[in-house]
């Protein structure tokens, strides 16, 4: 299996303004295979946005190299963002069809395609002002795969959704990546999400971020969400949770010896 | 499609507004006009039609007669157009005339102006009058008989509303200095001329220091059972801005016809407002719309009689120049008193502040 | 239709106590004309109502194209390019915080008595709200979609014309509401300072011969503008942008 992004020990630091360093990645090293779907879980502010930046390409690494696999010669991702970020001025056909025009493509069955199977038939002139905060999802992981991209980056994607349609989301997100063989990193904060829609698990920490742990989930490759019952799910769950905690009492102990922070 | 229709149109509504707005307004065409159509002359010599800007004080009040003569075709006849400049005072309107780039400009100011300006502005572009104005001070304070004044010491504890930095207020001055009465003793309220006789009605001010002209509206709109009364500063020996067409010295040494044209076709507008008061104040009205006809007319006819001391039955005998007339004997006594009025440190020579060479001796 | 239903009735019950109050107190008109004498100034003949606001509306208008465009023209300016940006950024600001009615007589002695003062005090009146939204707009963007964009490849100009331009409409509209405003105040203003014609104009010259139903009339007519302006922008802002609802 060809690796689609291979990550090589790479740390990013940031200037602030008062002209202070702060280190946001150090010393990350993973690689993502083809089809498969990796998440990364840490405490906010670890720098997972960071991470999914540079595997985009839009900002640079201050250390190290990230190597892309190429498909067809090209690399191009797609991206899911936490607060939807759907243009307000565009329909939710135009607003899936973004990508295509950028990338100047012209494979508009594909915009058809994903309206059907994210259930937005009928929305197609809606514009996101007129849609409820679940279909604003939808619109915004059908642009995220309309351009098959070979990675689809997705940051906290379900933030800020009632718990009964964030389950349906990712259900639906989950039988897409599938049936779509799409390779996907996941940012989350929330185990469970993480379990349920990825093969493996990286635990991060918190400033600066590094990759503590990684956790594979043994689950059958078609999820379905009477598996959340399933051993497996806890047990990669328990896991992932007990690494967290654990760095929790060790931020809440530095915190307590350095009140000025 | 909807939309591009849409902007299509704003674009479209925008670039009509824009041509409409480049336009001069619409001057009427001369009619009844004694020159020849075409480039002939004019009873002045000039040929060609000069643009000269008339700068207009006490918003429109200090021209009525101006406007007429637009109407009448006079300013045309003397190949003249004039562009009118609205100010709210006199003294703003001769400032005005100092400062136009172009020195094609006029206005009805006085020769205290010329001077006050001269003394404190030595680079200002010095001013001359080519035809005599009003010769009789013609401001005065004007107040209400219920507010309890019956003579100028009881001015004393009031409030009186006055332009700040007017001429009507330097007079108000002298005034209340002639009569005992320090300035410290009453209240100025600074009041623009045009709500001042609002100010006065209302009795936000007990008293007025204005033209007195504006005692005709005052009288039309006080409230009955009481009365306008008056101290006109004529009346108290106070002497006369000296009134008169009002020019840059340079235009009347470098274009003594264009100069000349004014001096003619104002004298005649006068000339015509004085023997024809209704017409005129109808024909200066529908160029200023807003104002009463009435209450305009009422008050030309106090500027007519008490201001410029015209008498109409008189003023039909007499040619429009020799209403121009500058009397030399009158000026030679008043300057000295002006001098010494307004704390004027600069000599003058008379013959400089005015000319008569262009009107005639009645 | 129930809640235009008040606002309605508070109107006409207004007009009718200013018209009651005048005629038992015998107000006398120039001081406080009642509405029905309003009415009848329009129908005297004596002014050329339809032409003096033509005047007003025609300086105002003109003012306000000049001013969006110039402000318009200076967001773009101010946003492209951050050493301008940079250079301009004083200027915009002292011009800002300063009651700009203020400069209105100084701009006469500057540039003359001449119809150009008066409309560029119109255009400094409307330019600033313009280029204050409209600059917020084309920056205040949001940050996912422009790395989305750029993880896209899709280069500066491509983010402008897909991003900054449409997110900044909303912005620039709400800048418009305060231009038209702004335009009718600058026109007033410049025909008070000095002018022959407008409804500026009008209204100090009625005052001289305490003509205040003129005035009166006047206001009426600066009101209606006023409406028709700024209700005409937001009618535009609805066409051109079906996608938002301000709150």
């Amino acid at each position: 299996m060809a690796a689609i992004v291979a990550v090589e020990n790479i740390g990013k630091t940031y200037t602030t303004v008062n002209g202070d360093e702060v280190v946001a990645l150090e010393g990350i090293s993973l690689a993502i295979q083809k089809d498969e779907t990796v998440a990364i879980v840490g405490p906010s502010g670890c720098g997972k946005s960071t991470l999914l930046r540079l595997i985009a390409g839009v900002e640079r690494p201050t250390d190290g190299k990230i190597e892309r696999g190429t498909r067809d010669g090209r690399f191009i991702v797609g991206y899911v963002f936490q607060d939807s970020s759907l243009m307000r001025w565009r329909t939710v056909y135009d607003n899936i069809r973004l990508p295509l025009e950028v990338v100047n493509s012209h494979n508009y069955e594909k915009i058809d395609q994903l309206i059907e199977m994210t259930g937005l038939k009928g929305f197609e002139k809606a514009y996101p002002i007129e849609l409820s905060g679940g279909m604003q999802r939808r619109v915004s992981i059908a642009r995220a795969f309309v351009h098959e991209p070979s990675i689809v980056l997705m940051d906290e994607p379900f933030t800020g959704v009632d718990e009964l349609t964030k389950e349906a989301l990712q259900h639906e997100l989950g039988t897409m990546l599938r049936n779509l063989r799409a390779t996907a990193m996941l940012v989350t904060h929330d185990i469970e999400e993480a379990v349920f829609l990825s093969n493996r698990i990286f635990v991060m920490s918190r400033r600066p971020g590094r990759i503590v742990d990684e956790v594979p989930v043994k689950l059958p490759a078609d999820r379905d969400p009477s598996m959340r019952s399933d051993l497996a799910f806890f047990d990669a769950a328990k896991k992932v949770r007990e690494k967290l905690l654990a760095m929790q009492a060790m931020s809440v102990d530095v915190e307590a010896a350095s009140p000025s922070d | 499609m909807a939309r591009r229709t849409l902007i299509t149109t704003v674009i479209a509504a925008a670039a009509v507004v824009i041509g409409a707005c480049g336009g001069t307004p619409g001057t009427s065409t001369p009619t009844g006009a004694g020159g020849s159509p075409g480039a002939s002359a004019s009873p002045t010599g000039l040929t060609e039609v000069v643009e000269v800007t008339s700068y207009v004080g006490g918003v429109t009040s200090s021209a009525p007669h101006d406007y007429a003569g637009v109407t009448e075709g006079i300013y045309a006849k003397y190949k003249l157009k004039l562009n009118f400049v609205v100010l709210a005072g006199t003294s703003q309107a001769v400032q005005a005339v100092a400062a136009d780039r172009t020195g094609f400009a006029f206005t009805h100011g006085d020769i205290l102006d010329e001077m006050l300006i001269a003394d404190q502005n030595p680079d200002a572009p010095p001013l001359i009058g080519i035809a005599a104005g009003a010769m009789r001070n013609p401001v005065g304070v004007m107040y209400l008989q219920s507010s309890g004044i019956k003579t100028p010491a009881d001015l004393r504890g009031k409030k009186i509303g006055v332009p700040t930095g007017s001429l009507s207020e330097q007079y108000l001055d002298v005034f209340l200095a002639k009569q005992g009465v320090p300035k410290s003793a009453v209240t100025i309220v600074n009041t623009a001329f045009a709500a001042q006789q609002g100010a006065l009605l209302t009795k936000q001010v007990d008293a007025i220091a204005a033209f007195l002209r504006a005692i005709a509206s005052l009288e039309i709109a006080v409230p009955q059972g009481d009365k306008v009364g008056s101290f006109i500063f004529g009346d108290y020996n106070l002497p006369s801005p000296l009134a008169g067409v009002t020019i840059q010295k340079s235009l009347l040494d470098k274009n003594p016809a264009v100069a000349r044209a004014i001096a003619l076709a104002s004298t005649e507008s006068l000339h015509f407002c004085v023997v024809n008061p209704q017409k005129c104040v109808e024909e200066f009205v529908a160029q200023n719309q807003g104002r009463d006809i009435p209450q305009t007319l009422a008050e030309w006819k106090v500027a007519i009689t008490a201001q410029y001391g015209f008498d109409t039955e008189k003023a039909k005998t007499m040619k429009p120049l020799q209403l121009g007339w500058y009397d030399a004997a009158l000026i030679a006594k008043t300057l000295p008193e002006l001098k010494t009025l307004f704390n004027i440190k600069k000599d003058f020579d008379p013959t400089t502040l005015y000319t008569n060479q262009f009107v005639e001796r009645p | 239709m129930a809640g235009y239903g008040l606002p309605i009735a508070s109107f006409i019950v207004g007009i009718i106590l200013w018209e009651a109050y005048v005629r038992v107190f015998k107000v006398p008109a120039f001081l406080f004309p009642p509405p029905s004498a309003i009415v009848q100034v329009y129908f005297t003949g004596r002014i050329d109502w339809v032409g003096q606001t033509l005047v007003t509306v025609t300086e105002a208008i003109f003012g306000l194209v000049i001013g969006v465009a110039v402000g318009f023209a200076l967001a773009l300016v101010i946003t492209l390019s951050s050493i301008l940006n940079k250079i301009l950024m004083p200027y915009i600001v002292a011009l800002q915080v300063l009651p700009k009615v203020a400069i209105a007589p100084i701009l006469y002695i500057l540039l003359g008595f001449t119809d150009t003062s008066r409309i560029l005090l119109i255009v400094i009146l409307t330019f600033f709200p313009i280029v204050i939204n409209t600059t917020t707009g084309l920056t205040d963007v949001d940050r996912n979609l422009v790395h989305l964009l750029k993880s896209l490849g899709a280069s500066g100009t491509t983010i402008f014309y897909k991003v900054r331009l449409p997110n900044s409409l909303p912005y620039f509209f709400d800048g418009l509401k305060i231009g038209v405003s702004g335009a009718l105040v600058g026109a007033i203003v410049a025909e008070f300072v000095s002018s022959s014609k407008g409804l500026g104009f009008l209204i100090l010259n009625s005052q001289y011969t305490f003509n205040t139903v003129a005035a009166f009339g006047a206001f009426v007519i600066l009101t209606v503008l006023g409406l028709l302006l700024y209700g005409g922008v937001i009618l535009l802002g609805r066409q051109l942008m079906p996608w938002y609802r301000p709150n």
